[in-house]
């Protein structure tokens, strides 16, 4: 008799939308070397998408993954990550979102969901614990992901499935394409929800009633019980709980590392700043909106009740929404951001890159590149909410001007030309939210992000925390890590966070709940004991940080596969420029720093430094021997 | 006669109180044969609770965790939606 496996639902479900044929195989074939989640999902992505294929070829694949303490009472335990060819970049696309879809999905019985091909009409995957039908979805095609909630659920006659759809956003391939799930939970990044609807896939729909069991309960039960006071009674926890992340909006406008006008600055009004922040944010606060079993519920619930925008309501308004749609558009009357935010959910939006692109375009509305009649006369200037949320609806229908913003900026602007492309602010090809300027680690690991910016990769937040040396020296193994002016040390840093997140998405519990927010939450010593208890592997904190490394290198492999190299390791040419006001004034990235942190980190990771790329050694190193054939037989590396 | 008290406007709908029910029950996670049930109106941001007190479909009875010093979904609630009262 086969031994029982924990932790792990044991399935990897496999869907061809071109031929109707659906399979499963053991997930242990990947989870040995990979845990789950996003290690798995790459694993898979590049052994079956080779160097080339088009984001939206019916060839590349749209991969789900949940991890392994999902679904069960781990602290944050809720989220799935999601792999493909990055809609922007063509390099790796990689997201993950919260709520409740993952642990259903481990409850149906599957770790991940393979879709393979493009169906020859719109579908939705009706995942039914064991039984997969693919069902005819014309009637969704066009509608909200609101919308094809209501449907599905009132269809079905159980207003308990759990769905992950796109909006029209992702429908129409524009690269800003998000997958929602629970109304407001986004896998944002990496326009995964275009390549969703490149294979005319509206939705996955799951009903899971099984089980999840762990390897020995009561010493789980343990690890949770203890994990459970620990994340309540922490301070950075307890503005989470109060303010959502909103809380650290105006604190980050005190040190100019706000994206001020398209990151023409970093310091923006304080009048204006106090009508977007977290105190007046509450004012419109209803209550507050968990993921599966999460302590912390920083998503608040929000309802405009007067003004233009009355009646409008919804969750998961991030410090993200307001500093992109706030200082990034110059827009200052929060009801119209919290109208933004809730579109974003509906037509399946990343708020990042689309107001990314709506930047670009105000920017270039005020030096005359792009006029009112280039708009279908629409004149977007500074803080104009209402051209935005114009543009925002344009640009999902891909109506008018949408069908070019739709593209992003980069593409957008190498469309137009006209000089426009210095405005576009992008890393990779793929919009920017971070600003970069103000804490150099943070910034360090946004340019060296595989995905294409980012700051949940490996921008640390214990900078802006200011730990102390010792607690740096503790945690970390660097005294400098809670000094934001210096580089000294931040190589390391930013590798020890690229290889704990990819740990934290492969057992996909929060990223807020654990060392990035704050060095005492949640670290990799913690994950492998709950790791261990779970499936009863053997694991230490060392062994998991080594699994990470090689996920982050593989992640790397595939944008090497792609041709990418050092030198789409960069930023903005603007972040050379100071930032013109506020305590911020006067920084900049130094470019012979940056090049500087950069050397150190290719020469940590046992990469080639010039080319910034893995060698063949460190992926042997990494049991990646089959990669680095594959990557010297193409000439990628030596 | 103890009983849990339910004050739903501190609810988040974590489902910690599912998750911890199952566990009591049979050492295993599935929020299904839990013995509380979390009705989530996600759009509206509000939640309805049900405490099956009688065995329903593959839902267990509630047993107030018999065996623990307090009801486990009480003690893992983190916005103390649920109380014990005398």
């Amino acid at each position: 008799m086969a031994k029982k496996l924990h932790g792990y639902a044991g399935k990897v479900l496999r869907a061809n939308l071109s031929n109707g044929k659906v399979s499963t195989e053991p997930t242990m074939k990947y989870a040995k070397r990979f845990l789950g989640g996003r290690g798995v999902n790459q694993w898979i992505l590049f052994n079956e998408v080779g160097p080339g294929i088009y984001p939206f070829d019916p060839a590349n694949r749209l991969i789900f993954g949940t991890g392994v303490l999902v679904g069960t009472s781990a602290p944050g335990a809720s989220r799935y990550s999601v792999e493909s060819k990055n809609a922007y970049t063509g390099g790796i696309g990689s997201s993950n979102s919260g709520g409740h879809f993952g642990p259903e999905l481990k409850f149906a019985g599957y770790d991940h969901v393979v879709i393979h091909g493009r169906s020859r009409k719109p579908c939705y995957i009706w995942i039914d614990d064991g039984e997969i039908k693919l069902n005819e979805a014309d009637h969704l095609w066009g509608k909200t992901t609101w919308e094809t909630d209501d449907i599905i659920r009132e269809h079905l006659g159980d207003d308990d499935v759990q769905i992950a759809s796109i909006g029209p956003a992702g429908e129409n391939l524009v690269r800003a394409a998000c997958i929602i799930n629970n109304g407001a939970r986004a896998a944002g990044k990496c326009g995964m929800g275009a390549v969703m609807g490149s294979k005319n896939l509206k939705a996955i729909v799951v009903r899971g009633t099984g089980d999840i069991t762990v390897a020995h309960p009561e010493k789980f039960l343990k690890l949770v019980e203890d994990l459970w006071p620990r994340l309540l009674n922490n301070d950075g926890m307890k503005n989470y709980i109060k303010w959502g992340s909103q809380f650290v909006t105006e604190r980050d406008n005190e040190i100019s590392a706000n994206p001020v006008r398209n990151f023409q600055d970093g310091y923006w009004d304080p009048k204006k700043i106090k009508k977007i922040r977290g105190k007046e944010f509450i004012k419109f606060c209803k209550g507050r909106l968990a993921c599966f079993s999460c302590p912390v519920a920083c998503s608040h619930y929000l309802e405009v009740s007067k003004g233009e925008f009355k009646g409008t309501a919804g969750e998961g308004f991030e410090t993200n929404t307001a500093k992109n749609f706030g200082p990034k558009l110059d827009i200052h009357y929060l009801p119209a951001l919290i109208k933004a935010h809730v579109l974003c959910s509906q037509y399946g939006l990343d708020v990042d890159g689309i107001a990314g692109t709506i930047a670009w375009t105000m920017e270039c509305y005020q030096r005359d590149i792009l006029k009112k009649n280039d708009l279908d006369g629409i004149e977007p200037d500074w803080g104009n909410y209402k051209a935005v949320l114009e543009l925002m609806r344009k640009i999902t229908h891909r109506e008018g001007i949408g069908d070019l913003l739709a593209e992003g900026s980069k593409r957008a602007s190498e469309i137009i030309g006209r000089g426009s492309g210095k405005f576009s602010m992008n890393i990779k090809g793929q919009d920017l939210y971070e600003t970069l300027r103000h804490s150099k680690a943070w910034g360090l690991g946004a340019i060296l992000s595989p995905i294409g910016g980012g700051h949940m990769r490996g921008s640390p937040t214990c900078e802006s925390r200011k730990i102390s040396p010792e607690e740096g020296r503790k945690f970390y193994g660097v005294p400098t890590a809670g000094d934001a002016k210096t580089y000294k040390g931040k190589a390391k840093l930013v590798i020890y966070f690229e290889n704990f997140k990819a740990v934290v998405d492969s057992v996909n519990i929060c990223y807020l709940l654990t060392q990035w927010s704050s060095s005492y939450l949640i670290n990799p010593r913690d994950i492998s004991e709950l790791l261990a208890a779970a499936t009863g592997f053997r694991t230490t904190a060392h062994t998991i940080m080594k699994v990470g490394e090689r996920i982050h290198n593989l992640e790397k492999a595939f944008n090497v596969r792609e041709g990418m190299t050092r030198k789409d390791d960069a930023p903005p040419e603007r972040f050379y420029t100071a930032i013109k006001s506020g305590r911020g004034k006067g920084q900049s990235l130094e470019r012979k720093k940056l090049d500087g942190a950069m050397d150190e980190y290719y020469a940590l990771r046992g990469w080639n430094v010039k080319n910034g790329t893995p060698t063949t050694a460190k992926l042997k190193n990494l049991g990646l021997g089959d990669i680095a054939k594959e990557l010297k037989e193409r000439g990628k590396i030596v | 006669m103890i009983k849990i008290k339910i004050m739903p406007r501190n609810c988040t709908g974590c489902r910690a109180c599912e998750v911890f029910c199952s566990f009591h029950h049979r050492k295993i996670f599935n929020r299904k044969i839990s013995s509380i049930e979390i009705v989530r109106f996600e759009r509206k941001g509000v939640f309805k609770h049900v405490i099956h007190d009688k065995k329903l479909g593959a839902r267990i009875a509630c047993d107030m965790c018999n065996g623990e010093k307090i009801p486990l979904c009480i003690k893992f609630c983190p916005t103390k939606t649920l109380t014990l009262v005398d």
